[in-house]
């Protein structure tokens, strides 16, 4: 809702009273979801550039080049308020959006992750919401063909009455597609191409920057409505047209939030035009007013600008996919944005006053008051449980660890033919195959093949306990994911998950959030090239924690094998890094006692940057089979990990693991090294023949590292002289718990 | 029915989706392949074999499967199949085969209700059919799934099985993965062999299945 402040201020700019329908467009225009008001001054700060970004920040997705000068296109967005609303199409649409936002670059859309958060598990609403947003996104992306492959799904009771549906999508521009801006370098006709437009997603850039309050069932026809199968023909349509050598396409944009409005208008504007659009040229399904055809959220609507002469062989592919494609406008040197109804002009308001106008607000910062008692919470002040056993169970079986594969199973994660693991893993290896056209792979396997990492992390207990490390941490978390499979970190894209800005304490997580990334980014040489911010995640004045949520993509060039989890008994279980009792902001205590706080150590930046690179080697090396690193839950529940994810991989299993209690320094505190969740630290499994050669690397290097255990081919978890499962039994337990829990 | 003809055509319909790899696979295998749009009538006739691969014709409305029926390329398809050419349905092109009757039998929702993909194995129960000729029979082979209706189901007359799951995943009748018809060139598998067709993807075992074709048509 626009401010009086605000009203004012249009009044000024356009220099009379706004119409009705001017207010309407000024709220969209002017929201923060599209506008930025409240972060943009914040967001600069964070460095964008490296000789490897084509495209930042300003296009619809970021761009950058690999070694193989392939091009990857990649970017997250939030679809938080809607899904909460109507979590079927709030999660459905969410896909399609982002999947467009990487297609109007010009790149096939090759890959989708996802990052849920929800509220109590317990809670009936909590186990319905989670189950349709699983069902949007596997629905939508199965049908359109891009495999979801990586996901993270949380549960905590933040997220009671705000949820966090954050989609990435990364693109790859077929080789022999020009790039395309959303900045038109010359005049042309804008064309509509795509479904038809209906009233549905009315409002929906507004809803998405008010918070909740009361029933919010009203607010349902605000919510778009999505068809996967228009997604699917509209990206095949679009790459065939980009790959006409006949036509030329100047620009392109998606009509996502505040549809045909931001979409034409922002275009424009970059490119230093004014443009015309005549509404009743649009498609639509029904009969709708002007402002409903310029606020509309249709899915599945794309804008070009081309020449004239261009338009028919651009209808003609469209109709072949059976979409909808007109003229319904044009780029303009007046300066203004005109909207007509056939003859009869409805609005005219200078371009900039929309576009460029809008307020940038420095928003009051206050420390939250109850921080300090946060961090007074001393984690080591929590007896050890009496039962080893049960609390190791409670920590792997909880649905913040529990294996996540009653979800991503339901994703497609395989179509395309380039996933070389399924989800589960660190980060997700995707093959990038040579293009001959936009849907034709080149089909020998050339020597020099590449291929790309993606990781997507976030950890709202350590954003609470203290958003500036929190946020340092998610950075470095997604370089660790992706230097266990190999890869070199180049980009990130980031989702910053907010509540509500207007109230101070929101903003000092902000900026705090902002600074820790600002600072990690720095510290670790990689920029970011696009992003979403979604603030006003509150519920009658309770805001959710701070959220940062970052994509990391990484290459690895040339591509040999994809690493394995624990594989073959009898080979040695090594901890590389730091090992220190670290429980604050941890899932053991927070499973264990319900409790959440302590103080987050910054990391140790030099032995972070050393070990991305040492471990990146020794993986690709193949001196190392596997390499995890310790996050949530800790370093035993670590080893567990590696002990059971092969079970994905075609011809995987379990592996029995004996660990010693050498990592232990105190056993009468045997829970602050078991569930450590210290940092930087990675567990790795070395082959006999090749341990030899690690140690010397480690010396050489000064990497420190600790042998701590061995896989066996016993069935078998034990911990030296603490516990002792069957690893088959433990596996089990850990991978069924999610589906028991949401039934 | 060795043709000689080492042409693969491969069938987009709207929202068809596996075809890039699937392409990749087959002229990985050492075919020359290309694709024939659903409208085209009459092109699919000059291949020697045709595949129709996975997605989601026509966004599966109605079933899936059925809208594809009506078109333009299925009139050559049942043509081909009656003559005896190899057809090789994948995933929804299974279902299209089935809803054309060019196959018996259906595919329900999986039992589970949701969409499963993930590695399973098969076993190839008939080794006699162009696309398992090079295959030992019994042997063991492992690939993806990927799929929401593929609990298959026959009422009637039962279908020459040409592959059964191992272990079951999603409710189908007798644990069947893959069926023929009575004269076994045509092929229809929920199982993705595209995506089990090269090293870096886990499994090669697909590769079998196309290297059964060229087997087949040259002998």
């Amino acid at each position: 809702m626009l401010t009086s402040e605000e009203i004012e201020r249009i009044k000024k700019l356009i220099g009379r009273e706004p119409t009705s329908d001017e207010v309407m467009i000024f709220d969209a225009m002017w929201s923060e979801h599209a506008s930025y008001k409240s972060s943009k001054l914040h967001l600069r700060k964070l460095p964008r550039e490296s000789d490897k970004v084509i495209f930042g920040f300003g296009e619809n997705a970021g761009v950058v080049k690999l070694k193989d000068d392939s091009l990857i296109a990649f970017k997250i967005e939030s679809h938080n308020h809607p899904s909460y609303i109507e979590p079927y199409s709030g999660a459905a649409t969410g896909v399609g959006g982002i999947i467009r936002d990487v297609l109007c670059v010009s790149a096939r859309p090759i890959a989708l992750a996802d990052f849920l958060c929800f509220g109590n598990i317990k809670d009936r609403k909590m186990k319905y919401l989670c189950e349709r947003v699983v069902d949007g996104i596997s629905d939508y992306g199965n049908s359109v063909g891009v495999p979801v492959v990586r996901g993270q799904t949380l549960f905590y009771g933040f997220f009671d009455h705000n949820i966090i549906v954050n989609v990435m999508c990364v693109g790859k521009v077929p080789e022999g597609v020009k790039l395309i801006s959303s900045k038109p370098s010359k005049k042309g006709k804008l064309i509509y191409i795509g479904g038809k437009t209906g009233r549905d997603g009315i409002g929906g850039a507004s809803m998405a920057s008010q918070s909740f309050e009361g029933d919010l069932s009203e607010k349902k026809p605000a919510v778009q409505i999505g068809d996967p199968f228009t997604e699917k023909c509209l990206i095949e349509a679009i790459l065939e047209i980009l790959s006409s050598p006949d036509i030329d396409v100047i620009a392109m944009q998606d009509m996502g939030a505040a549809g045909l409005l931001n979409s034409s208008s922002e275009l424009a504007s970059k490119g230093g035009f004014g443009a015309k659009i005549d509404v009743s040229r649009v498609p639509k399904r029904q009969p709708l007013l002007p402002i409903e055809f310029l606020l509309s959220e249709s899915q599945e609507r794309m804008l070009l600008v081309a020449e004239e002469k261009h338009f028919p062989k651009i209808k003609e592919i469209a109709q072949k996919w059976g979409l909808d494609c007109e003229i319904i406008g044009e780029l303009t040197d007046t300066g203004l944005y005109e909207v007509f109804d056939g003859e009869k002009k409805v609005i005219s308001l200078p371009i900039s006053a929309i576009v460029d106008s809008a307020p940038v607000y420095d928003r009051p910062q206050r420390k939250p008051s109850w921080i300090d008692s946060l961090r007074a919470v001393a984690p080591e002040k929590f007896p050890p449980p009496k039962n080893k056993e049960d609390a190791f169970l409670k920590v792997i079986t909880s649905p913040n660890f529990a294996g996540k594969k009653f979800i991503f199973e339901q994703y497609d994660w395989g179509v395309l033919g380039q996933t070389c693991s399924a989800p589960g893993g660190d980060a997700a290896i995707i093959k990038l195959n040579k293009m001959r056209s936009f849907n034709e792979y080149v089909s020998s396997e050339e020597e020099n093949s590449i291929a790309i990492a993606i990781s997507l992390d976030g950890n709202p207990l350590y954003s609470f306990v203290d958003p500036y490390v929190g946020a340092i941490l998610t950075v470095a978390e997604g370089i660790r994911n992706i230097s266990c499979v190999g890869a070199e970190p180049i980009a990130i894209t980031d989702n910053l998950n907010f509540g509500n800005p207007e109230n101070p304490e929101v903003m000092w997580e902000f900026v705090k959030t902002i600074e820790g990334m600002e600072r990690a980014l720095k510290e670790f040489g990689i920029p970011v090239v696009s992003g979403n911010v979604s603030f006003y995640n509150e519920y009658e004045g309770v805001s959710i924690p701070p959220l940062p949520v970052v994509g990391t993509i990484g290459e690895i060039f040339p591509f040999r094998s994809v690493p394995k989890s624990f594989f073959d008994p009898g080979s040695f279980v090594i901890a590389v890094g730091k090992i220190f009792p670290q429980l604050a902001g941890s899932l053991y205590i927070y499973v264990n006692f319900e409790k959440v706080g302590g103080i987050l150590p910054e990391p140790d930046f030099e032995l972070e940057k050393k070990l991305f690179s040492f471990i990146r080697y020794v993986v690709s090396e193949g001196i190392v089979d596997s390499a995890h690193d310790v996050s949530e839950g800790g370093i035993v529940p670590a080893i567990f990990e590696c002990a059971v994810s092969g079970v994905f991989s075609p011809s995987g299993r379990e592996v029995g693991v004996k660990i010693k209690k050498n990592f232990i320094k105190d056993e009468q505190r045997w829970d602050l090294f078991v569930f450590s969740e210290c940092y930087p630290l990675y567990i790795v499994s070395v082959k006999p023949e090749n341990l030899e050669k690690f140690i010397s690397l480690c010396g050489e290097n000064g990497i420190p590292y600790q042998v701590i255990g061995e896989t066996v081919e016993s069935d078998i978890f034990e911990v030296e002289s603490i516990f002792s499962f069957k690893i088959s039994e433990l596996r089990k337990a850990w991978e069924e718990s999610l589906a028991r829990e949401l039934e | 029915m060795p043709s000689g003809n080492f042409k693969v055509g491969i069938i987009i319909f709207p929202g068809t989706n596996c075809n890039i790899e699937t392409k990749k696979a087959v002229e990985s295998a050492g075919f020359e392949a290309e694709y024939i749009w659903y409208e085209e009538k009459g092109k699919a006739k000059r291949f020697g074999a045709v595949i129709i691969p996975g997605g989601f014709s026509y966004g599966d409305y109605l079933r899936a499967g059925k809208m594809a029926v009506f078109s333009p390329v299925m009139e050559d398809i049942i043509e081909m199949s009656e003559k005896g050419n190899p057809i090789l349905g994948i995933c929804n092109g299974f279902q299209i085969l089935c809803e054309s009757k060019v196959l018996p039998g259906t595919l329900l929702m999986n039992i589970g209700t949701k969409f499963i993909c993930k590695w399973v194995e098969l076993e190839v129960v008939d080794n006699q059919t162009p696309f398992t000729c090079a295959i030992e029979k019994g042997e063991r082979i492992k690939m993806p799934i990927a799929h929401k209706f593929g609990n298959y189901f026959y009422e009637d007359e039962s279908p020459n099985v040409v592959f059964r799951y191992v272990i079951n995943p999603n409710g189908s009748k007798d644990s069947i993965a893959g069926i023929s018809n009575a004269k076994k060139n045509v092929v229809g598998l929920m199982p993705h062999p595209e995506r089990a067709s090269f090293k870096f993807l886990g499994s090669e075992d697909g590769m079998k299945i196309f290297r059964s074709l060229k087997k087949w048509l040259k002998e």
